[in-house]
């Protein structure tokens, strides 16, 4: 049965853009480069329970460096996307290392202080990234084609997204992601059994970037136009919010998160500025009422059914 | 013959505290070898030497005649050292299966790209673990309980869940700390026999921490006695049994003296 319903659900993402009208492929879309950076969290602090206020910041690297190796050297999103998103990836895996010397909250609060230096350097570093006042995105381009219309972009975001959610149901069955879920519940029961600990815990902030700055290279492709206040602690706080209220252990959970968050704002119209309050219940309910998230709630129905 | 696991001069100490001071014994390939003593001996502490949780402040400790000292803990666990822990570590949100998985880690050899496109190196390695994780909850009685989360078992299944995931690393020496603690009679009787099973056909060497007299005194080829960090006694059973510093410091008064 549920199978049924998510080739359903499947089916319908890929027939959405011959019927709807563009902005609803839009927002769609976006809700799949935001499935995809959130996927990230759920690995990292999902899955292998670090939690890190720094996936604005990958996702900041993917969306800068794509637009900017597009930019300078002219390199096609399919080849600076990868790169980028590699890039950060190395970098997440050299974060995820510093857990050697500061470990749980103080981790969080490393994770955040990351976050902020790089939106800093966005701001500062005004010759590599236009500095505060932004950066234009040079659409991406394939074959001497542009590809800028919601439907092209959305052609190549949905996929991302669905790959995102099968690599987080992947890792449910895979020694990789039992080995970042036992770190989570005993790092001395994992190190007993000959799982090291460190790398694990650096190769999950590593996949985790991987997908922030993948996420967020198509978050630039959609956007056009980048600005260092995108990418903040606020920013990242936010996209914690969605995985959890997704549902931090479900596969569906970010993709669930990010319908919410995405659409929300947009149905409440002129309420739209109550949002951060709104989200800030939703979270707090979230934890009270049901903390393994809305992906949680929905595994208890189908179960039942 | 080389010992199994050879402890030499072995000493830590915590601040001011001497937890273990000049401790050296054996043990013997394929044997069952407890370690003994009061509250606070040392006991625990000397298996958290072995398996890299702490660093010796002075001495050494072979197995199979190459050092340990100073390897991470997850790199003596790959040279073939297991354990179980005092107040379990289990994984506690997963199945009982998924920890016995989680203790075949080492075993399985396929990569991210492989999980992914569910390529056959994957499904053939995730069967083949799933019909080994089958074999040793069998193995510990824990057939029926495979999808339990581990946290929900009771304590005595945890325990022997503890056993199933150690043995799933393929070890040859075998760390126990006190898995007859608080097992009902017939648990314990079930227990002796599991570790001499595992002794008499793995050909496992076992460093037993335990207790309960009964259980060690009927399964031990040889046994260690610490008290307050010092080698009180090695010897045999029945010599130790006998020995009367040994009843002065820990059988006489103990509660489940034999
Ligand atoms: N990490 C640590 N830091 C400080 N002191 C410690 C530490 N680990 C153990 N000790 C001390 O070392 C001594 C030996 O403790 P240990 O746990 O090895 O005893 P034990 O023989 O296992 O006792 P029990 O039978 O109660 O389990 C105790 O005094 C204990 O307080
Ligand atoms: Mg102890």
């Amino acid at each position: 049965m549920p199978r049924a319903l998510l080739l359903l659900a499947l089916a319908g993402l890929v027939l959405l853009p011959f019927q709807a009208p563009s902005h609803i492929t839009y927002l769609v879309a976006l809700i799949g480069t935001t499935t995809v950076i959130v996927a990230g969290l759920a690995i990292v602090v999902g899955l292998a329970g670090q939690i890190s206020i720094a996936q604005a910041g990958f996702a900041a690297i993917g969306a800068y460096g794509s637009a900017q190796l597009a930019n300078w050297y002219g390199l096609p999103y399919w080849l600076g996307l990868p790169a980028a998103a590699l890039v950060a990836a190395l970098v997440g895996y050299l974060f995820g290392l510093l857990s050697l010397r500061v470990a749980d909250h103080y981790l969080a609060l490393t994770s955040m202080a990351f976050c902020a230096i790089l939106q800093l350097l966005l701001v500062h570093l005004e010759d590599w990234t236009g500095g505060a006042v932004g950066l234009a995105v040079p659409p991406a381009t394939l074959g001497g084609f542009t590809l800028d219309k919601p439907v092209q972009l959305y052609a190549f975001i949905m996929p991302c997204a669905v790959f995102a959610t099968w690599l987080l149901n992947s890792l449910r069955h895979a020694k990789l992601g039992r080995a970042f879920a036992a770190l989570r519940m005993s790092e001395v029961g994992a190190a007993a059994v000959g799982i090291p600990v460190l790398h694990h815990k650096a190769l999950a902030f590593a996949l985790s970037a991987f997908l922030g700055a993948w996420g967020g290279g198509l978050f630039a492709l959609q956007t056009t136009y980048l600005d260092p206040a995108q990418f903040g602690i606020l920013e990242s706080v936010r996209l914690i919010a969605i995985a959890v209220i997704g549902g931090l252990l479900n596969p569906l959970g970010p993709a669930i998160g990010a319908t919410i968050f995405v659409l929300l704002p947009e149905m409440m119209g002129g309420f739209g500025r109550y949002m951060t309050l709104v989200f800030s219940l939703a979270l707090l309910a979230c934890l009270v009422l049901a903390p393994a998230g809305l992906g949680g709630v929905v595994h208890r129905l189908w179960k039942r059914a | 013959m080389t010992a199994t696991l050879h402890v030499e001069r072995l000493g830590i100490r915590f601040g001011g505290l001497v937890a273990l001071e000049d401790v050296s014994f054996s043990v013997a390939p394929g044997s069952i070898h407890a370690v003994i003593g009061p509250n606070g001996a040392g006991k625990t502490t000397l298996i958290n030497l072995i398996t890299g949780l702490y660093r010796p402040t002075s001495g050494r400790m072979l197995l199979d005649g190459a050092p340990l000292s100073g390897l991470a803990s997850h790199r003596i666990a790959a040279r073939g050292v297991a354990r179980s822990f005092q107040n379990t570590e289990l994984f506690t949100e997963l199945t009982a299966r998924e920890n016995v998985l989680a203790g075949l880690h080492r075993h399985l050899h396929y990569g991210l790209a492989e999980t992914v496109l569910r390529l056959p190196r994957w499904r053939h390695a995730e069967r083949e673990a799933a019909a080994q994780a089958e074999a040793l909850l069998a193995r510990v009685g824990l057939a029926d309980q495979a999808e339990v989360a581990a946290g929900d078992l009771a304590l005595g299944q945890q325990r022997r869940l503890e056993l199933a995931r150690a043995l799933a690393t393929g070890p040859r020496l075998l760390l126990l700390d006190e898995p007859a603690a608080g097992l009902r009679a017939a648990e314990a009787e079930d227990l002796v026999r599991v570790l001499r099973d595992l002794r008499d056909t793995l050909g496992l060497a076992i460093l037993l921490v335990d207790h309960v007299m009964r259980v060690v005194m009927q399964v031990s080829d040889r046994i260690t006695v610490l008290h307050h960090g010092r080698l009180l006694a090695d010897d045999l059973p029945e010599a130790i049994r006998r020995n009367p510093q040994v009843i002065a410091a820990y059988l006489g008064g103990a509660p489940h003296a034999a």
